[in-house]
């Protein structure tokens, strides 16, 4: 009996070691991280260490924020034996600022992120210090009221540039801000995503014509593009335009937005209801999808599919597959941003940019891409907010110049030496190094010139400011030498002649540019039936481009819309617009 | 004698000290048995009994923050919902008609595979055959998504490159909701026959020889043989596999359809889990995810009776 009892227990504990040892490991991370707090916990010196020195403040003890973020790694995205949680940067926050990063988890993409701190706020889990969100799960985490005010350290640590930058676009805090109280701090895109038209150039010279500036010309260019063998080969394989259609016929690359911008200044949507809203004549918010004059666009779409000068495939085209149709040399025009010549154009034959052609108006307009990218929130039990200011305001300094408090001279210029750019004849070098005489072994990958290691930001995303990097765009397209002065003419130094004729041709067109007026959060209506509403459009433009159904289905589709949901939020989104102009 | 008949009626009427006493050596006899099988158990309990009680959310607005406990009760909004849904009837008739076309297939094929290949001699090219068709079972749909987008392309996929060779115009596979339910059904069945082959052939094989050679005898040929002994002796298979997979039917393959559909499609291809995904997971709404899926279960647990009743009556196969 005693045996057997004996043998029960080991069972019982070898069974209960396993729950000990998770048991005993939480107790110790709470333990290290409360341990952590009472070595700096007090907040006053934490405090001083920031303010009374902001350009090299370093924490000592350092001090440790705990986060998750989104990442897939590409090729040649880090040097060897170093990673996304361990890296140059990531060192250097530790080494110079004494800020140690801890990563809850890294996915590859935003869906799984989205729901796995859905899952840690549903069971109560403890959140990272910093979160990264986007407006719908911005709104669940301030509802779950798990996320701190930032107000008073906004307050308190962000420089005097970083306030006037975000005086000027206090739309970006609508979605974030309650009761007065803002919840997370906006990150902005460059907005330098604007589409231009890619045209095969060289087709152009076996044909004989011109870039196209109208309607006519565009569609003439497409039939000839596509029935008078633009490449030469005798074999008739190729088509006028590459798009991607499947989500709708606006998109990051391979967009039709330019061509509806000929007809309408609604620009239709298809994967994300908050965008994109326009003005009408009566002063109130109409969205594109469904404004008549896309019945326009369609008709002319449809044309075009019927005549075969539109790629069949589009309507099961990702951009990034209707971007390779266009770099396998079988379509001769393609919208999409001014970055397109280095991915996927890049080798991909003669493409040009081109501005966008004038509708049969003179209409002319191409969709600008959200201001913000998204929201980092706190975790209101996070005891270290200050370090994350201080972090923050180090980095958006490298934009603002000496008069920024945080301004910090050995980031100036580049962020690490031997990753982003390198150090040739006293100068700094961010790119091309071979044509810019750098021995290989200075190169940051020996053996491929072609490669360099930007910073993957672990906390923060790249700390773009809108429309700044348009200036180094035009210094060096000017003079591919010119000197450079922040990180961002370093980012642009390193881009190809394609890109920056590519960067004028889009800033030519800046004032064509058609932005999403709602910048409110997601209402109501609009989480519950976005996609039922973006399922009905994509399908319905699908079915009239195909020629499935006439024409005349878009009055029904918009009608359809309207009673399955759309009503409602139309009038939502008014409410906001009314409530924010007061 | 009355100690053998009290053995004998120990059933009935035993003394309860006496019954304690049995139930006590019972215990002795297989305690360690119990100790063993309780890990299983607990793990059953923990993974695989405790998460059902989540579906009370298919009956509440379930909020994270709120968690279950603090979420409000609708009762049977989600499922009224559910069935007003504009989208939900075309929905559930397209999971009916593809996952009820890929059961029938899916039952033939590997029949017919099983025999035919049971005729070949060359045990060498059976067994390759095997293997061969067997392979595909383990690929993902990711991976054979973009293989088939390619095959099927309009603009010079292999397929229609070989229509055209038969001088017919090129179809649009995955634009056309007709011809997608065909590719899909096609595509499942190349991909997953060789999986249920096994079970066919396994069967086949167990028939006893005596049944060949005694027809042999009688003047029977192969086709003869096939028709008349091996089909019929696999038959009570065949009716089990067919009945238990109904309990699937409105199961007509995520991954699949996941990867090959598109908006031209979504009529006729879209069904019950594309729709949960976008619906519960894409938007958020975990309650009407979960009412779905609770319908689903309930369809699934309604067939699975049906069909193991059907499979008792015809098959006189049981499980317990």
């Amino acid at each position: 009996m005693l045996k057997k009892g004996s043998k029960l227990s080991l069972v019982f504990i070898l069974a209960l070691s396993g729950v000990l040892t998770a048991c005993s490991n939480g107790g110790q991370s709470d333990n290290g991280s409360s341990a952590n707090g009472a070595n700096t916990g007090n907040s006053n010196r934490a405090e001083s260490t920031v303010l009374d020195n902001p350009a090299n403040f370093k924490f000592d003890p350092p001090v440790t924020i705990r986060t998750a973020n989104t990442f897939a790694e590409n090729q040649n995205d880090f040097k060897s034996g170093e990673s996304f949680e361990d890296n140059m940067h990531t060192r250097w926050m530790r080494e110079t600022m004494g800020i140690d990063v801890q990563f809850d988890f890294v996915v590859p993409k935003w869906e799984d992120y989205k729901t796995k701190i859905r899952l840690l706020l549903a069971g109560k889990k403890r959140l990272p210090d910093v979160i990264n969100t986007q407006t719908d799960l911005a709104i669940d985490l301030i509802n779950a009221n798990a996320v701190m005010p930032l107000n008073e350290h906004m307050d308190k640590y962000l420089s005097p540039e970083m306030k006037a930058l975000y005086d000027k676009y206090p739309q970006a805090f609508a979605p974030v801000t309650r009761d007065g109280k803002i919840y997370g701090l906006p990150e902005f895109f460059a907005m330098d995503e604007g589409p231009v038209m890619w045209v095969r150039a060289d087709w152009l010279e076996n044909l004989g014509m011109k870039a196209p500036t109208t309607l006519d010309e565009f569609s003439e260019l497409l039939r000839a593009f596509t029935e008078d063998d633009p490449d030469r080969n005798g074999a008739n394989d190729t088509v006028g335009l590459a798009i991607s259609l499947i989500d709708g016929p606006y998109n990051w690359m391979a967009t039709g937005d330019p061509i509806a911008g000929m007809f309408s200044d609604h620009i239709p949507v298809g994967y994300n209801m908050q965008e994109f809203w326009t003005e009408n004549e009566n002063g109130e918010l109409e969205f594109g999808t469904i404004a008549p004059e896309q019945k326009t666009f369609l008709q002319q779409m449809h044309d075009w599919m019927k005549a075969g000068y539109i790629d069949p495939e589009a309507g099961i085209k990702d951009p990034a597959k209707a971007g390779e149709m266009a770099a396998s040399g079988k379509a001769g025009i393609i919208f999409g941003p001014y970055w397109m010549a280095g991915w996927p154009l890049k080798d991909a034959g003669g493409f040009k940019a081109f501005p966008i052609p004038a509708g049969p108006d003179g209409n002319v307009g191409r969709g600008e891409k959200a201001l913000v990218a998204n929201y980092k929130m706190l975790n209101k039990d996070f005891e270290h907010p200050e370090a994350y200011f201080a972090y923050w305001g180090k980095i958006y300094a490298t934009n603002f110049g000496e008069s920024d408090p945080y301004f910090d001279e050995s980031i100036a210029k580049g962020w690490h030496e031997g990753y982003d750019y390198v150090i040739h004849d006293g100068q700094v070098v961010g790119g091309k190094y071979e044509e810019r005489g750098v021995p290989e072994e200075k190169w940051p990958k020996p053996g491929d010139p072609t490669v360099g290691y930007s910073v993957k930001w672990p906390i923060t995303n790249t700390p773009f400011v809108p429309y700044l990097i348009d200036a180094s765009l035009e210094k060096f397209n000017n003079d591919p030498n010119a000197e450079i002065n922040n990180w961002t003419d370093g980012q642009v130094a390193s881009q190809n002649a394609e890109q920056l004729d590519a960067a004028m041709v889009r800033i030519s067109q800046n004032e064509q540019a058609v932005f999403n007026l709602f910048t409110g959060a997601p209402t109501k209506t609009m989480l519950a039936k976005q996609e039922m509403l973006l399922k009905l459009m994509k399908e319905s433009y699908l079915k009239i481009i195909y020629g499935d159904e006439p024409i005349e289905y878009f009055d029904e589709f918009v009608d359809q819309w309207k009673k399955s949901g759309g009503e409602d939020i139309i009038k939502e989104v008014n409410e906001w617009y009314a409530s924010s102009k007061k | 004698m009355n100690k053998l008949d009290t053995g004998a009626a120990s059933t009935s009427s035993v003394p309860s000290g006496k019954k304690a006493s049995r139930a006590a050596s019972y215990w002795k006899r297989t305690g360690m048995l119990h100790v063993l099988l309780l890990p299983a158990v607990i793990i059953a309990l923990i993974y695989g009994y405790t998460p059902m009680l989540g579906i009370v959310i298919a009956f509440q607005e379930y909020e994270p923050w709120l968690g279950i406990r603090n979420s409000p009760w609708v009762g049977l909004e989600h499922f009224e919902y559910l069935f007003n849904y504009p989208d939900s009837l075309q929905v559930i008739k397209n999971t009916l008609i593809i996952s009820g076309m890929k059961i029938v297939f899916q039952l033939i094929v590997p029949v017919l595979f099983a025999l035919l290949l049971t005729e070949i001699a060359k045990s060498w090219f059976k067994r390759a055959a095997q293997t061969l068709v067997y392979l595909p079972h383990f690929l993902s749909w990711v991976i054979l998504g973009g293989i088939f987008v390619d095959i099927l392309s309009i603009r010079g996929g292999l397929l229609n490159r070989f229509l055209a060779v038969l001088g017919i115009d090129p179809i649009f596979f995955l634009a056309n909701g007709d011809w997608f339910r065909i590719v899909l059904v096609v595509s499942d069945v190349w991909k997953e026959f060789g999986f249920s082959t096994i079970i066919f052939l396994a069967a086949i094989v167990s028939i006893d020889p005596s049944l060949y050679e005694a027809a042999e005898i009688d003047g029977a040929n192969r086709w003869k043989q096939v028709l008349h002994i091996s089909l019929p002796s696999i038959l009570p298979i065949i009716i089990v596999v067919g009945t238990l997979s109904l309990g699937r039917v409105l199961d007509a393959g995520f991954d699949q359809v996941f990867n090959l559909y598109n908006p031209l499609v979504y009529e006729k291809g879209d069904i019950i889990d594309t729709f949960v995904y976008r619906i519960g997971l894409l938007d958020a709404q975990f309650s009407f995810a979960t009412a779905v899926g609770l319908f689903k279960s309930i369809v699934g647990f309604i067939l699975i009776v049906i069909s193991y009743r059907l499979a008792y009556k015809l098959a006189n196969y049981r499980i317990f």
